[in-house]
């Protein structure tokens, strides 16, 4: 239980910026759960970051019941190996763990997404990277129980929202950092989204990762936005050990590129206010934020 | 025989992102795979028809529900098996989803102009969209009614797609037209 009353080194919130938040941090003490496809652990652009041994995979049975195997296992598409690669290139010290919730065929099943999660939360993750979900609305409840769970318990959940304007859970609760692309080639210039439940927006457009096979691939895709803002939080908790996740949400969001470059008023210093990501094009992002105009109005 | 309907789906699907073919791909109940339709070179003769050998990214994609856009690496055979060669330059395989369900897969494959870049967001967004269509149309093949996306919806999709390019979204816009009526 976190024993944190003030935020350390700071007097007020409006202190809070980058350099409080990642100066100097590497990641090094958090634990990072990718749940996902799988890590392929030996991956050259991973180095030792990877504990293939506390790996756990999830499966659904044909009878229905999801079975859990512990242990090493590989990636069965690739897509696990480039969210931890992207954690690990932002963080290179953090710890990460792969939470195997795809089948070896690729196949998957909501009970095993969920049952992945929750082994996460039990486990006291302290990032959990969660760039799938599930558009079955009866699995919706059990989906924000679970990340109700991981909010209170200190887990900082990161979902990666929806690539087209459906429903997918849990990437909709309020308990979890849902993220977007935009359209950055900078890993470390993301954004915060002032219209939620995106709140987040990283890099995810052509984006150099690593993949299956000791290889490496380019992709696109808010899945690939989410490790970033994973990565991200996993250097504010190695920095400030004991954030809660509203803590962690707000240093993120103290950091975020069109909170830093907000316009100030002469005289007063405020960070209540951001501008638009507009001028990095952000507005231009698939998922659940769709801009009114190409230039989103300005809100203070 | 391909379903006409499916067949200009996938054809839209490789016509607007420029790929050289591409193919739609319905999971099966036993984690079998079955190519409903395929538009250019290669391909089985006969449609629909099951998929041997490996799937790349279509199971991940039906398992998520998520859009797999990537550039592989060389040589690696991650389109899907048996539709063409092995080692694409670039892929992009959308959900097709019909309700909650996603029941199949749309993935087209490299470039008709030799091109290397990988497919944009621009791509990502109109090949999902068809691929939002293909999946009740997927389902009423096997003779279930799907709970299909309401038309104001799709057409809201389609109008603000469009608003940011508009000669882009034309070619979308015509197949729409015609398959809808």
């Amino acid at each position: 239980m976190s024993q944190v009353l003030r935020l350390p080194g700071l007097t007020a919130v409006s202190g809070l910026d980058p350099e409080w938040a990642f100066a100097g941090a590497t990641g090094q003490g958090v634990r990072v759960a990718v749940v996902d496809s799988g890590v392929e652990a030996g991956h050259p652009s991973l180095g030792s970051a990877v504990d293939a041994a506390a790996g756990v995979a999830f499966a659904v049975a044909e009878g229905g019941q999801v079975e859990r195997r512990d242990g090493p296992h590989d990636d069965a598409f690739g897509h696990g190996t480039a969210c931890a690669g992207i954690v690990h290139e932002l963080a290179p010290e953090a710890q990460i763990v792969s939470v195997r919730v795809l089948g070896a065929d690729g196949s998957g099943k909501a009970a095993a997404f969920l049952a992945g999660l929750e082994w996460a939360v039990d486990a006291g993750f302290d990032v959990i990277n969660l760039s799938l979900g599930t558009r079955k609305r009866d699995w919706a409840l059990a989906f924000y129980q679970a990340c109700d769970r991981a909010y209170f318990a200190g887990s900082f959940v990161v979902t990666a929202a929806n690539n087209v304007l459906r429903e997918s859970y849990p990437s909709l609760a309020g308990s979890v950092a849902s993220v977007a692309c935009n359209l950055a080639t900078d890993p470390w210039r993301f954004h915060w989204n002032p219209e939620p439940p995106t709140e987040f927006l990283a890099r995810g457009v052509d984006v150099d990762v690593a993949w299956r096979g000791g290889a490496r691939s380019t992709v696109t895709g808010n899945s690939y936005a989410a490790p970033h803002i994973a990565g991200l939080a996993a250097l504010v908790l190695s920095k400030h050990r004991g954030l809660r996740p509203f803590q962690v949400k707000s240093a993120l969001w103290a950091a975020a590129a069109n909170v830093v470059e907000a316009p100030v008023a002469a005289g007063r210093r405020t960070r209540l206010g951001a501008s638009p990501p507009g001028r990095d094009r952000a507005t231009r992002v698939t998922g659940l934020i769709r801009p009114a105009s190409p230039a989103a109005p300005e809100k203070r | 025989m391909p379903s006409p309907t499916l067949q200009a789906l996938v054809e839209a699907a490789v016509e607007v992102s420029g790929a050289d073919r591409g193919w739609l791909v319905a999971g099966g109940r036993q984690g079998d795979l079955m190519a409903l339709a395929v538009a250019g070179p290669g391909g089985p003769a006969t449609l629909p028809g099951p998929i041997r050998g490996p799937a790349g990214a279509v199971p991940w994609v039906l398992a998520s529900g998520q859009p797999a856009a990537l550039r592989p690496a060389a040589g690696e055979a991650i389109g899907a098996g048996g539709l063409g060669d092995a080692g694409p330059s670039r892929l992009l395989c959308v959900p097709c989803p019909a309700g909650d369900d996603v029941v199949a897969a749309l993935e087209v494959v490299d470039s008709r102009d030799g091109a290397t870049a990988p497919f944009t967001i621009d791509d990502v967004e109109v090949v999902t969209l068809l691929g939002t269509v293909a999946g009740p149309a997927v389902l009423e093949l096997g003779g279930t009614t799907p709970p299909a996306r309401p038309a104001a919806e799709l057409a809201a999709d389609l109008a603000g797609l469009s608003a940011a390019d508009p000669a882009r979204y034309a070619v979308v816009a015509q197949a729409l037209d015609a398959l809808l009526g």
